[in-house]
Parts: C-alpha cells; structure tokens; sequence
C-alpha cells in the first residue's frame, strides 16, 4: 500500500546574490539578482507502508529538502505529492497528527525546562491519552533509557541523550510514518545501536514507516532493504540496497604471484588488471565469472602464492556516489 | 480549536521564563530607576508651574504605564529570529498547530509571569512609595481586560514585525525600533493628556495609544462609564487591523521561506 507518493517534484530556490564590499552590499538594495538553485528535480517516490527507506546523498543532494516537502513545511515549486491521501501543505496540520519528524541538530526540546515538561507538552499536542502516554513512555523507557534523565533540564544533557528524547518525542503519538533527518550525527557507536534497535523495533511492531536520511553507512547497512540515492536533486538510484552495492563495486582478487610482471589474462568478465612487483590485483565482474572460476583459470597458468577477495562494501558504494555520482564503472 | 494543546504550550512557556528569574529582578529594578528618574524630573517641572492635573495625576500615570508595559513586555522578535536563523523553526512547523497560535500561547505564558513579578511588584511599590490611589473593584478588573487588549495589540504588532525577520536576518534591532516606537507614542514614555490639541490628533490616529494609553485612562479614572466601552472599541478596532495585518506578513513570509529554503 502506497504511503507516500510523489510525482515530478521539483523545488527551485532563489539565492539573493550580495554584491562584494560596501558598493555591493548597497546595489543588493536596488537590483536584486538572484541566482536560482534546484535543489530537488523531477522526483518521484512511491514509499510503501511499513518500508524503511534510505534516503542517501551527498550534502546539498536536496534530501532535507525532500523531507521538508513531504512533511508540509515547504511548498514544492512544481510537482504532486500525497502523503496518505493528503497534501502535505495544503493539510499541514492534520498530516501533522501522523508523522513525527526529527531534524538532526535541531532540537525541538525546551532548553531550560526538564525532559519530562517537554514530553508533556507533546503529548497535549499530539492528544495523546494519559493510560497511553504512560505505557509509551515506559515502552521507550526500556530501549532509550530516558529515565536516567527525565528530571533534568534540557541544557544539561549531551549530544546523545538529546537525540534519545528527539526519538522518543517523533515516535509518542503513533504516527504512520516518522522521517528522521541526521538522527545519528555526530554520536558514539554505543548510543548509534541503541538508537538503530529502537527504529528496527518501532518498524516491526507498529509497522511505522520510516524515511531516514543519514551519512552513515552503518546506519544504512543495518535498517534499510530500500534505499533511494539522490544527487543534485535528482534521484539516481531507487531500489534494494544489495542491487545496488552489486552493481556498483566489481570484486577484486588480490595475489601475489611469481613471475607477476608477465601476468596477463583475457577473460570475460574480468575488467581490469593492476600489476606491481608481482602483486596483482584483478577486478573482476561477478555476474559474469564467479570467484572459483577465475581461481581456477589463473591458477592453471600461473604459480600463485597467496590470494585473497575483496568484497565489496556499502562505504565504498557510498563514497563513491557521494563523489562522483552514479556513474557505472 | 482544542485548548488544551495551547495551554500546554502557555505553561511551558511559564515555566521556561522562571528560569530566568534574574532577568525579572533586572527589568523591575530598571522600572524603578525609571520611575525614580521620572518623579524628579516631574517634581521639577511641577515647582516651576503648573501641570494640568497636578503631579500626583502624573505619576498615577507613569506608574499605570509601567505596569501595562511590563506586563505586555513581549520579545517575539528575539523568539522568531532565533528560530529562523538556525533553522530550528522547522520545530514548529512541523506540529500540528499553527504558528501564530503557537507563538501567541508562548508568549501569553511570559505575560502571566511577567505580571506575577513585574508588573505587580510596580503597582505595590507605587502605593507605597508615591501613594498611588487604586482604582475600584469594577475598574480594576476594567484595567485588566483593557491590558489583556493591548498585549493582544502588542502581541500582533511584534508578530507582523518579526515576519521582517525573514528578510533581515537580524532581530534585536526590529525589536527595539518596536519597543522604541511602541513607547513613544503609547504613553508609557510621558501622559498623553498633556499633549496639545494639533500633536494629540497625531497621536489618535497611530495604534500605539490602545498599548498603554487605552488601560492607562481606566486606571487612573480619566475614563470612565461609557468611555471605558469606547476604550474597548478602539482597542478591539485596533486588534482587528493588527491581525490582519500580522496575516499577511505571516503568509509573505511562508513565501520566503518556502522561496530561500528553510
């Protein structure tokens, strides 16, 4: 069932450009030139209830953006979107009732006051009921361990103990679909799992779907099947994470062989030798030569003496579409 | 509307703003200076004439406009500016309430403590200090109603202005040119009644005088029977454009925010 749906979204901001000096600080006044940014082109998406999906991309790729086009806040420049069965900004308030959001490095807690008053303050929002407020907070309780500081007011929590709440606040009101922007920036790999095990928990007991947009691979590797890749505001990718890290990174073989200078080999699927000082590397296509084929021909011509495979993996994947895009190799 | 969701928004604002206790003591203590500094400078200028109405009418005055200012002592500009710089406005959009009801709520919760630690602690020590005479039961719940109304006009007036926060960026200086303004022509500054004829008329036709002045003329008695209601009818008329006026700075700046990105 289609949760979320977008059609041909496009969102065009304008750039005031501020001349340089004092000269052009006072031409801004006069002649307003604008430069225009489109930092989200023709996109579609289709996010299903229950998924969770991997919003991935460069910094400026247009991810946070996108959230805040799906959550009502910003208006599209052009484009449809439905957020179950509603528009988004044209119903901002009752969409609003069914998500939560957590902007990374944003926080939504109320400095000064404790963790609880901000809590309470939520819960008369998102009308929820006393009976249910109560089990919830206990039920994120056991995961988030929130009650180590419950009492304490806002400012003197850390970075890690902030998002906690933030995670708690954006799943309280049973929403259908949470969007969770940066939820992990910037924490240690303690409080990152923690934080992991508790969206996993969210998703398949309440089937709460969830739209996360991170830099982090782990995060990506451990929660999403379904990842969408976004660059320069155009989608590039759209499918399940294994495909892509598949298509993206060829195998490699590294060996040490004897006699490694002369090494040749012409072969299907093999795309690419790197030779030195008899260290050879082959990067080969696995779709089209398995491993122990491979292993077998070389091992026919040549004396190897040690061999291992590289598998491939998200980050390189990642890193490799956060610097050039997705172009195949 | 379902209230209880504003009123949750009320009391944390509250509860926020007894965090700054330091920040109540200060504002008092500069609302004595000034009332200090205004009862010799209005004792001098009683010994060397005549003021219409006496000095005690003046201070009755000043005292009135202290308690109405401090009471009605909004930062709407500092609250928005903050949250459009760093993006963090994002928060309030994302919640299923409104923003200007949002805002409103926030702030009617620092006019409760603000009343309970400024604008009280003012009326006491004019009684004590200056002999400033009460107004009747009646009145005094008059008073009420009528500063309510010029913090609604104040509230409205600091929201349409703090929208300009979207195009400059900057929010402390949109609020003293407010408060500055605010203060000149409301009668918190001097008492409107001793203005002439040609200024007053100035002064009657600019929104400011339903801040201060409007409650002002109730407590001190200068209005009374059918003028209390011509006092409500000017404020209400007042709120009336201020609000449409907040709406549409409100609905340019959605522009600009959803044009320059959040």
């Amino acid at each position: 069932m289609t949760l979320i749906k977008a059609e041909n979204l496009d969102k065009i901001f304008k750039i005031y450009n501020q001349g340089e000096g004092i000269r052009g600080y006072l031409k801004s006044f006069i002649s307003r030139e604008y430069e225009e940014i489109h930092a989200v082109e023709d996109l579609d998406l289709d996010i299903g209830a229950g998924e969770i999906i991997g919003y991935i991309g460069a910094n400026g790729a247009g991810k946070s953006t996108t959230v805040k086009m799906l959550t009502g806040i910003l208006e599209p420049s052009s484009g449809k979107i439905e957020v179950g069965g509603r528009n988004p900004h044209k119903q901002r308030k009752k969409n609003a009732m069914n998500i939560g959001v957590v902007f990374g490095q944003k926080t939504q807690l109320w400095w000064d006051l404790p963790v609880k008053e901000s809590f309470r303050l939520l819960k008369e929002i998102y009308e929820v009921s006393d009976e249910d407020y109560d089990e919830r907070i206990d039920e994120f309780d056991e995961v988030l361990q929130l009650s180590d500081f419950w009492n304490q007011p806002v400012r003197k929590l850390s970075l890690g103990q902030k998002m906690r709440c933030e995670l708690a606040a954006s799943f309280l009101h049973h929403p259908k679909i949470v969007y969770l922007d940066e939820p992990t920036i910037g924490l240690d790999v303690a409080v990152k799992e923690r934080i992991r095990e508790f969206i996993k928990k969210m998703n398949r007991e309440e089937d709460i779907t969830v739209m996360l947009t991170t830099h982090d691979i782990d995060d990506i590797e451990d929660l999403c099947e379904r990842i969408v890749v976004l660059d320069e505001g155009k989608k590039i990718y759209d499918g399940e994470l294994d495909a892509l890290v598949n298509r993206f990174t060829s195998r490699r073989m590294i060996m040490d062989v004897r006699n490694g200078e002369e090494f040749d080999l012409d072969l299907d699927g093999v795309k690419e030798i790197e030779k030195e000082d008899g260290h050879v590397e082959i990067v080969f296509d696995r779709e089209i030569i398995s491993a122990s084929s491979l292993m077998r021909e070389v091992l026919e011509r040549y004396d190897v003496l040690d061999f291992q495979i590289k598998e491939p993996d998200i980050e390189s994947v990642v890193k490799k579409i956060y610097n050039e895009g997705l172009e195949e190799e | 509307m379902n209230m209880k969701k504003y009123y949750a928004v009320a009391r944390n604002a509250f509860k926020q703003a007894t965090a700054y206790r330091l920040d109540a003591v200060t504002t008092f203590l500069s609302s004595v200076i000034f009332l200090t500094l205004y009862y010799a400078v209005w004792s001098a200028i009683d010994a060397s004439g005549d003021i219409q109405g006496g000095l005690q009418q003046v201070m009755t005055y000043l005292v009135a406009g202290q308690i109405v200012s401090n009471a009605a002592f909004l930062q709407t500009e500092q609250f928005i500016g903050y949250r459009v710089r760093k993006g963090t406005i994002v928060n309030e959009l994302k919640r299923p309430l409104g923003l200007m009801s949002h805002v409103y709520f926030h702030e009617l919760g620092w006019v409760v403590f603000n009343t309970l630690t400024k604008a009280l602690p003012i009326a006491a020590l004019g009684v004590v200090f200056l002999n400033i005479p009460l107004p009747g039961l009646v009145n005094t719940a008059y008073f009420a109603l009528s500063t309510f109304l010029a913090f609604n006009l104040v509230f409205l007036l600091a929201y349409a202005n703090s929208m300009l926060v979207f195009w400059t960026k900057v929010d402390w200086s949109l609020r003293m040119t407010r408060n500055t303004v605010t203060n000149l022509f409301s009668g918190v500054l001097f008492p409107l009644y001793l203005l002439p004829a040609g200024l007053s008329d100035i002064f009657n036709v600019l929104p400011f005088r339903a801040m201060a002045d409007a409650p002002i003329q109730i407590f001190t008695g200068q209005a009374s029977g059918i003028q209390v209601l011509e006092i409500f009818g000017l404020q209400l008329f007042w709120i009336v454009i201020m609000f449409i006026l907040a709406h549409l700075m409100w609905r340019k700046a959605k522009t600009r925010l959803t044009v320059q990105g959040g």
